[in-house]
């Protein structure tokens, strides 16, 4: 009963070891320069992130 | 289940366990609200509502997934366990308030409805950084309201332990949407390396914890037991076991506890029926195994709960050859009654 919910956490927490760190650093390393005095036109299109000041 | 635990009702230690819980996040909030409106004079108070309660749940998230590695790794993080459920509603609660006041500011502007607003205003899904994190965040809320409404031993008993453990094991999913939320949400508007550090940090302290307590865990799982004889299999040394306390070995792939106790050693199933809490990492208290997460008790003979109580788990035939504790890994149906081993007075002194 146990041991395969544990395997199931193994191996999700294997995926998660992987991706996660990948996702947080090619979300950095990919992100827009906020804010850019020559951003495109289009650029000011962009949805907002909630976190963003108004 | 013990004599003195109330599964339902409120506790003294519950009690005391969330006046803690909500005076600190009262504390967190304020603290927040303050110093960020002393910082930044110009954010809105409904800005201040959703960074506060945002960060508030993402912190809490990460304290609710390291409380279980942390008591597998020592057991005196114990008291951090009871009631751990509690933390995640409060982590709901937190999203809530963020979610709710988020979707007002930002989607109830329009003529759409809010949340077809929310769901479908951004169709970026190819950009990382134009990414729709705002559904990853609702897709998440909506796991731990699942969770949350199902946090009560009503639900527990009714879906059984399995199914609840398994059902709650999409708060795994709920992380990876909220560290993608955060990522490509805040980390895309704030370059303040402050709190990209801190979202890594965060994440790699979850990680490193639960990938830690899986290592010892397998480490009890692939232990090879003795040769067998008679059908019985080696299980460990009688003197191995600290009195009134287990070992725990794995057999056929399930853990079963072996307790020691007034010159006794009975063979039970691991696995508590209240929540799957290891009751080898129990103690036998007033004659009863104890499990360590809830304080559930069955006796060792025969794996029932005393009366007025009725959960049950297996029990195991075990025999001592020579300060040597021999172990039928055929488990009885639960409840059976085994006749525990008798140690002898040279074995005790082992």
């Amino acid at each position: 009963m146990i041991q395969p919910l544990r395997k199931i956490h193994r191996r999700i927490f294997f995926v998660l070891a992987l991706v996660l760190p990948a996702l947080l650093l090619n979300g950095i390393v990919f992100r827009y320069s906020w804010p850019t005095a020559n951003r495109s036109p289009n650029a000011a299109a962009r949805p907002q992130p909630s976190g963003a000041t108004p | 289940m013990s004599h003195q635990y109330h599964a339902i009702a409120w506790n003294r230690r519950k009690r005391v366990y969330d006046i803690v819980l909500v005076s600190l996040v009262t504390l967190y909030l304020t603290l927040f609200i303050g110093v960020s409106a002393f910082l930044f004079p110009y954010a809105t108070a409904k800005t201040l509502t959703i960074r506060a309660a945002g960060s508030a749940a993402f912190l809490l998230l990460h304290i609710v997934l390291c409380i279980g590695p942390l008591c597998r790794l020592d057991t005196k993080f114990l008291p951090l366990l009871y009631n751990r459920r509690h933390l995640g509603v409060v982590t709901f609660l937190l999203g809530a308030i963020h979610s709710v006041v988020a979707i007002r500011q930002f989607h109830s502007l329009g003529d759409k409805d809010p949340l077809v607003s929310l769901l479908t205003s951004n169709q970026h899904f190819g950009s990382l950084p134009d990414f729709p994190f705002q559904q990853l965040g609702f897709l998440a809320l909506m796991i731990l309201f699942l969770m949350a409404a199902t946090s009560h031993d009503f639900w527990l008993r009714n879906l059984t332990p399995p199914v609840w453990k398994t059902l709650h094991m999409l708060v795994y999913v709920a992380y990876a949407m909220l560290v993608a939320h955060v990522t490509l949400g805040l980390l895309q508007s704030e370059t303040n390396p402050l709190f990209a550090v801190g979202a890594g940090v965060g994440l790699l302290t979850v990680i490193t914890l639960h990938v830690a307590a899986a290592r010892r865990e397998a480490k009890v799982d692939s232990k090879k037991l003795g040769p067998a004889a008679d059908g019985l299999v080696y299980a460990c040394a009688v003197s191995k076991i600290p009195e009134k306390c287990a070992t725990v070995v794995s057999v056929n792939g399930e853990r079963v506890a072996i307790f020691k106790y007034d010159g006794k050693i009975s063979a039970i199933s691991n696995v508590c029926r209240h929540q799957n809490g290891p009751l080898g990492e129990g103690r036998i208290i007033d004659g009863c195994v104890t499990c360590p997460w809830h304080g559930y008790q069955y006796l060792p003979q025969d794996g029932a709960s005393p009366p007025p109580f009725t959960e049950k788990i297996s029990t195991f035939q075990t025999r001592i050859v020579d300060g040597r504790i021999w172990i039928d890994p055929r488990p009885n149906p639960p409840g059976t009654r085994v006749e525990p081993s008798l140690i002898g007075d040279s074995e005790v002194m082992a």
